[in-house]
Order: structure tokens, then C-alpha cells, then sequence
């Protein structure tokens, strides 16, 4: 070996970085885990079982929906989400989830409907009326849909 | 050289273990409180949308769930962080069992809004009207916003 110091203390240095990256992401990982299984210990194992699976899912949503734009293409990704996390939400969460996908169909019906899509938007305010009585709303008109489309396109917080 | 290889391996492991571990902790105190937040909000948001649109049962069984969420998160915080979102939510329900004619569990709920209600302001206790106006003033400011 030429230079077999330089060789040793660079080679040690990468072994360092490279061990300290695996170290560090493998312990993050399990101690997360760990720790997120007992959040809200204070509590009765079933209640506290219950809220962190609903708190869970709650923050996944909330997440979710700080990213929807008024784009065609973003309310699309968000259905999307939103069927993703209702197949493993709790049961009690799923009006909560139907309701901001009623939202975001009414959204895209309304955006169809600007861009000269009347077929698209028809199908897509039927997707939400349906989802709309689904949770017990009383009235579904036409502009009642218009209507929370618009609130939604005017809102830059989705909820 | 292998000794030197060694050694940087055992190092590097060990402090990224101490650092795995205490980012680990910070970021999980971190996340239970954004989901004690994120539940007690999106159940709420829930709660007041149904109350305005929803038919008795389905509005019902929105605000009991909000009520459920926020006194489980009352257990677990020890404190009085969401007696303020209980009152609301037991005068909603309390004009929903009205609107149902359940007079009986309006009473009930009523109740259980005015203690609340004592924790949130002690001293004060408005009337079953003023607590219904002031829940019909919050929707609709939560309307325009």
C-alpha cells in the first residue's frame, strides 16, 4: 500500500459516516415504533388503542389535505389518498373521509364544467351526491354541490 | 489497519444509535401531540358540518363522536385543554335531540354542556338560549371563514 495512513484515516471516515447513517436510520426506525405504540398510555389500553389509531389516521388526513390545489391533477392524487387511508382507517372515520371526497368530486365536476367538460362533470357531481347521502345529507341539489365547490375553490385550507 | 476499520465501525454504529434514539423520541412526542390536535380538529370540523347538513341521526352520531374523541383526549392530557369544544359540542347536541323531539336527552345534554361550560368559564353561567345563539354565531362565522 502506497499510502497506507491517508488510505486508514479516509477509509475510517467513510466507515464512520456509513455505520453512524445505518446505526442512526435502523435505531430511528424501531425506537419510533416502539414509542408510537405507546402514545396516550395514560389511558385505558382499549381507549388508548382507539385513539391512536384514529389520531393516526386523523394526522394522515389532515396531512393529505394541506397538499390538495385546485388542480384536476391534485384533486385526482387526493381521492386517491383518501381511498388509501379509509382502507385502513376505523369505521368512525370513514363519514369523516367520505365528506372530503364528496368535496373534492364536487371540486373536479366544477373544474370540468369551466374547462367545457359537461359528461365529466355530470359523473363526477353524481360520485359526490351519492357520497353526500351516503352521510345523511338532507338536501343534494345541483347548487348545493356548486355551492361547496365554490367554498372549496375559494379556500386555500381544505377541511 | 483492520483494527482502525473496526474501531470506526463500533463508533459510528454507537453514535448513530444515541442519535437514532433521542430523534426518534423528540419526533414521536412530536407527532402524538399533531395527532391530539389533528383529531380533536378534524372530528370537530366533521361535527359542525353534519349539525348543519346532516339529517338528526347522522349529525347525532358526528357530534357523540367528537364528544367521545375530546374527553378520551381530556383523560390523557390531565387537563381542561378542550372543555371549551365540549360545551359547544353537548349544546349542539342537546338542539339536535330537540329537533328530534328527545326532550329528555336535550335536558341531559344541556347538563352536561352548562358543567362544561363552568370548567371553561368559572363564574358565568349563561342561559340554554345564550348557549345556542353563541354555537348558531360560531357555525356561521365558521361559515364565512
Amino acid at each position: 500500500m502506497k499510502y497506507p495512513l491517508i488510505t486508514g484515516f479516509c477509509g475510517g471516515l467513510l466507515i464512520v459516516a456509513g455505520c453512524t447513517y445505518i446505526g442512526y436510520r435502523g435505531t430511528a426506525a424501531i425506537v419510533y415504533r416502539q414509542k408510537q405504540s405507546t402514545w396516550f398510555n395514560s389511558l385505558e389500553k382499549h381507549d388508548a388503542d382507539r385513539l391512536r389509531q384514529t389520531g393516526q389516521m386523523a394526522l394522515a388526513y389532515s396531512l393529505s389535505a394541506l397538499s390538495i390545489q385546485n388542480t384536476t391533477l391534485s384533486l385526482d392524487k387526493s381521492i386517491q389518498t383518501l381511498v388509501k387511508i379509509r382502507s385502513t382507517a376505523p369505521q368512525e372515520l370513514w363519514p369523516v373521509l367520505d365528506l372530503r371526497m364528496a368535496k373534492d368530486y364536487a371540486t373536479l365536476g366544477r373544474l370540468e364544467e369551466q374547462a367545457g367538460d359537461p359528461a365529466g362533470a355530470a359523473g363526477h357531481r353524481q360520485r359526490a351526491a351519492d357520497l353526500l347521502r351516503s352521510i345523511g345529507w338532507q338536501t343534494v341539489s345541483n347548487e348545493v354541490l356548486v355551492r361547496l365547490a365554490d367554498k372549496e375553490l375559494g379556500s386555500r385550507l381544505k377541511n | 489497519m483492520k483494527t482502525t476499520f473496526i474501531v470506526s465501525a463500533i463508533l459510528g454504529l454507537l453514535g448513530g444509535i444515541v442519535c437514532g434514539y433521542y430523534s426518534a423520541v423528540d419526533a414521536s412526542q412530536a407527532m402524538e401531540s399533531a395527532a391530539a390536535i389533528s383529531v380533536s380538529q378534524v372530528t370537530s370540523n366533521f361535527s359542525v358540518q353534519q349539525f348543519k347538513h346532516a339529517d338528526p341521526d347522522h349529525a347525532r352520531n358526528a357530534v357523540l363522536e367528537e364528544i367521545q374523541i375530546l374527553q378520551l383526549l381530556e383523560k390523557a392530557t390531565h387537563g381542561r385543554y378542550h372543555s371549551a369544544e365540549l360545551w359547544v359540542a353537548y349544546t349542539r347536541l342537546a338542539m339536535i335531540e330537540e329537533s328530534s323531539n328527545h326532550l329528555e336527552a336535550a335536558r341531559s345534554a344541556i347538563a352536561q354542556a352548562k358543567l362544561w361550560l363552568k370548567m371553561d368559564h368559572p363564574g358565568r353561567e349563561p342561559t340554554e338560549d345564550q348557549m345556542k345563539q353563541g354555537v348558531r354565531g360560531m357555525d356561521d362565522a365558521l361559515d364565512r371563514f
